[in-house]
């Protein structure tokens, strides 16, 4: 798999003063941690990182390098975490967690539904209950992503996680739990007047009689 | 309309809304919803006005999830009362809504169905809001 290269500065200060004015010059805190390395502290430009994780830097292996000292094996890290602002959507803060070849690590990785099911065609609705799963693998054997099939799903049926198999990787669950399913499209419910005045019933003191909101 | 089966307590304090939501904030079940970029009450006539235009835009097909919910209650004195003689009576209920909270979600049609069924949904609400997809992330 391919590895991305991504700069970052180190930083000596935290809080969120400092925090916030990085923010502001266009840039973000992010910290790296692990098994065998330090915690350190350092600061990413916002549209690299951006940059990386539209390009799939998100499970894939990434090179930190650090105040252009350039990349080495030492500094191999995965995106742990991300925080982002929750109105704006941007990026305020990445985890990076250290990773060495030879040990396997837990990674989130996103599913892929390909196909067009049955139960769809039929006039059923894909309902995805899972869109990433945990796994278990080597570093250098993350999938960018796990493709499920699911074009031979009817009206009900569904994919648990022991249906998936993938080379090299050990699915993280503590059940069988279901992956996606096709469902039944409901038709508009449409609130009728009577219910909602029986409904409002328990509210004492109402005046004024109900009408629909439609 | 939506509403508590059974509550503790008939009526409650006004409180005070400020800040950034931290709860609701992403897409959980569908691929575009709508997102609150200020905070108020929204109460559960308006959303049930907002849900009753997504489901007649999308007609059949896709599926809709509302991610808020109307729990506070909101007392009203009668017309033509004078102040005092105690607090009104319960009237509505409403959802106590922060920016960035996720108020909609849909899946199951296009994009253009789906943006516009949110755009016609936010003409109900009233508080700004913005559209979000789980392609944009």
């Amino acid at each position: 798999m391919a590895i991305a290269e991504l700069a970052v500065e180190t930083r000596t200060e935290n809080g969120k003063g400092y925090a916030r004015k990085l923010r502001n010059g266009g840039k973000i805190p992010a910290v790296r941690y692990g098994k065998q390395c330090p915690v350190s502290m350092y600061a990413v430009d916002r549209s690299a990182m951006d940059k990386l994780l539209l390009e799939g830097g998100g499970t894939s292996l990434v090179a930190l390098d650090v105040d252009g000292a350039g990349q080495n094996d030492e500094m191999l890290s995965i995106v742990k975490d991300m925080q982002r602002d929750p109105v704006s959507g941007k990026l305020i803060h990445v985890d990076f967690y250290g990773v060495r070849y030879g040990e396997p690590i837990l990674v989130e990785v996103p599913l892929v539904f390909e196909g067009k099911a049955v139960g769809v065609l039929e006039g059923g609705l894909l309902q995805p209950v899972r869109r990433s799963l945990e796994i278990k693998c080597l570093p250098r054997q993350i999938p960018e992503n796990i493709v499920v099939d699911v074009s031979a799903l009817a009206i009900g049926d569904a994919i648990h996680v022991n249906d998936l198999e993938v080379e090299g990787v050990e699915f993280i669950a503590t059940a069988n739990f279901t992956i996606v399913t096709v469902q039944t499209i409901a038709g508009e419910e449409e609130v009728a007047v009577d219910e909602e005045d029986e409904l409002e019933g328990e509210l004492e003191g109402e005046g004024e009689g109900e009408t629909a909101a439609e | 309309m939506l509403m508590p089966k059974k509550v503790k307590h008939r009526k409650q304090q006004k409180g005070r809304n400020k800040g950034v939501a931290s709860r609701g904030v992403e897409l959980s079940f569908g691929d575009y919803g709508l997102k609150a970029l200020e905070n108020g009450f929204i109460t559960n006539r308006q959303i049930e006005a907002a849900r009753i235009a997504i489901n007649r835009h999308i007609k059949r097909g896709g599926k809709v999830w509302i991610r808020i919910f109307p729990d506070k209650p909101m007392t009203k004195k009668p017309a033509e009362v004078r102040m005092g003689k105690g607090k009104g009576s319960p009237e509505e209920w409403v959802a106590v809504v922060r920016p960035g909270r996720i108020l909609y979600e849909m899946e199951g049609v296009s994009k253009e169905v789906a943006l516009e069924a949110l755009r016609l949904a936010a003409h109900k609400l009233p508080i700004r809001t913005k559209t979000v997809s789980r392609e944009a992330f």
